[in-house]
This record gives structure tokens, sequence and C-alpha cells, in this order.
């Protein structure tokens, strides 16, 4: 296959032809949780934003952070603050 | 969707990634069949954040033993994609003048019967749950089984041309519909041929 068919047919995809707001759903997620009344809700979007795009449950999502599984679990309920957290959720945070 | 029915908020992200084309698709063909043919980006993907919110809201309500996880999600973001239309709906008059002048209405099937139907029957018919099961382990996924079965329903009536019927609706060309109905019943096949559990459903035209 040429590269200028390739090309044609990743522009003809279905996932091309949608450009996925991913920062607007972090947002109505962040609204979701601080009607919840969680805490930090902009900080557990974010994280529940990466472990979603990575497509991990929360105990391999923390194995491969090498963080306990409790505290991404209290930091995806918004309880913890971006300033507690430890490096590797706030890379992965940032990364998003 | 076993993630979202285990209350994981993250797959809502997992979703709108990878299945979010699949959800706008849906969105999409509903506002046509709501009479909205021209939806603004802002709103198409406004929409589709509702409905996988949505999702993400009554997950928990799903049952493995009720209708395949896709239809009935399907059936969710319809409901969100009626509810806007209502909200946005201008006067009836429209409708009422095309009817008047008399133009061409496309109505020999309606996905929603066909869909909910097989669903329910799933339930009902062991055959038919047979031939869920069979879709499954064929990796034919629900979308496509739709699309076959609709496909079907116009043959038997009498449509000469299903797949430039039905293209619209699945917001793909003719060709493109023909090929999935047509790779879709070959793996079916296969999977027929190849597993004596599904022996009641070979003569069954939709895996023939």
């Amino acid at each position: 296959m040429s590269a200028g068919t390739l090309a044609e047919a990743r522009r003809r995809h279905p996932s091309a032809r949608w450009p996925a707001p991913a920062d607007a759903l972090r947002q109505r997620m962040a609204q979701l949780l601080d009607l919840r009344g969680a805490a930090h809700p902009d900080v557990a979007a974010a994280l529940l934003q990466a472990r979603g795009r990575l497509g991990l449950d929360v105990p391999v999502f923390a194995e491969r952070l090498g963080v306990d599984v409790d505290l991404v679990r209290r930091a995806e309920a918004g309880e913890i603050g971006v300033v507690q957290l430890p490096g590797p959720l706030r890379r992965v945070m940032r990364s998003e | 969707m076993a993630r979202l029915v285990a209350g994981d908020p993250a797959a809502v992200f997992t979703l709108f990634e990878h299945h979010g084309h699949r959800v706008a698709g849906v969105v999409r063909r509903q506002l046509a069949r709501c009479g909205v043919h021209d939806v603004a980006r802002e709103d198409l993907q406004s929409l589709v954040l509702d409905a996988c919110m949505e999702l993400l809201q009554v997950a928990e309500a799903w049952r493995p033993g009720g209708a395949l996880p896709w239809w009935w999600a399907e059936g969710r973001i319809r409901a969100v994609v009626i509810g806007w239309v209502g909200v946005h709906a201008d006067s009836v008059d429209d409708h009422l003048d095309s009817i008047e002048r008399g133009e061409e209405f496309h109505a020999a099937t309606d996905e929603d019967e066909v869909a909910q139907t097989f669903a329910r029957l799933v339930d009902e018919v062991p055959l038919v749950g047979l031939v869920a099961e069979a879709a499954r382990v064929a990796r034919v996924d629900e979308l496509i089984l739709h699309c076959m079965l609709d496909y079907r329903v116009q043959q038997d009536q009498g449509d000469p041309s299903p797949a430039h019927t039905l293209a619209p609706r699945y917001g793909v060309s003719p060709d493109a519909l023909r090929q999935r109905v047509s790779r879709g019943r070959k793996r079916l096949r296969a999977v027929v041929d190849d597993d004596p559990r599904f022996a009641p459903i070979a003569d069954f035209v939709l895996v023939a």
C-alpha cells in the first residue's frame, strides 16, 4: 500500500472523523464530582482521564506507577489535592 | 461496559476515547430519524458527551441477561438525543408540511424494532440466544449483527437493493455495508460449522 493510499485510508477511517474533545469530558467529570461533594474534583477528573485512556483498572494503574492503590482510589474520589500527590501521579496528570 | 457496570468512572474515558465515533454515529442516526439532518459540530460533540455521561450514570442498571451491551447503550444514547431534540424542537408544522407536499418516505424497516425484538427474543427463544452466542464467539459485534438482521429483513420485504436502502442509516457506502454483512455472515458461518453447539442454527438463513 502506498503512503498516499494509507493516508487516504486513515483520513476516511471513522476515528479520524471524530475529533474527540477529551478536555470537555474531563470538565464534565469534574463538575459531576464537584456536585457529589469532592474536595478536589479537577485532580480526580484528571486522574480518571489518565487511567481511562490507558484502559487500566486501579490496581494495575497503581502498580505501574509504583504508588499505593488506596492512595489512587482516594485521589480519584477527589479527597487529595495536587500538592499531596506523589510524583508519578502528578506526572501522569500533567501528561493529559 | 463491564467496567462501567462495575462502577468504574474511568471507563467513561475509555468509552469516549475508543468508541466515541460509534456513539457519534448513533447520535447522528437518531438525529436524522428525528428530522435533524444538519447539526453543528459543537452540538454533536456536546450530545456525545451527554450520552457518555448518561451511560456512566445508568450503566449499573444494565443486566447481563438482558439486551446485548451495545444495543442497550444505543437505547440510552437515543433517549439522550430524543430529549435534546425535544428541547430544541421547532413547531411540528415543518413536518406536517412535508407530509402535505407528498414527499417520499423510506420506512421499510424500523431499526429500533429490529434491535429490540432481537434482544427480547435472545432471552425468550433458545435458538435466538444461540445466534447471539454464535455472534459473540465469531466476534461479530452487536452493530454488525444488527446490520445483518436489518439487511435480511429488507431482503425478505422484497427490497431489490438493501445495501442502498440501509447505507444512509449506518452512515457507510452501500459497498461497505454489503461487505460488512458478507464478512459478518462468513464469520458466523465458520463458527456454526466448527462448533457442534451451534448445529441447531446451521440452517438459519442468517448464517447460510
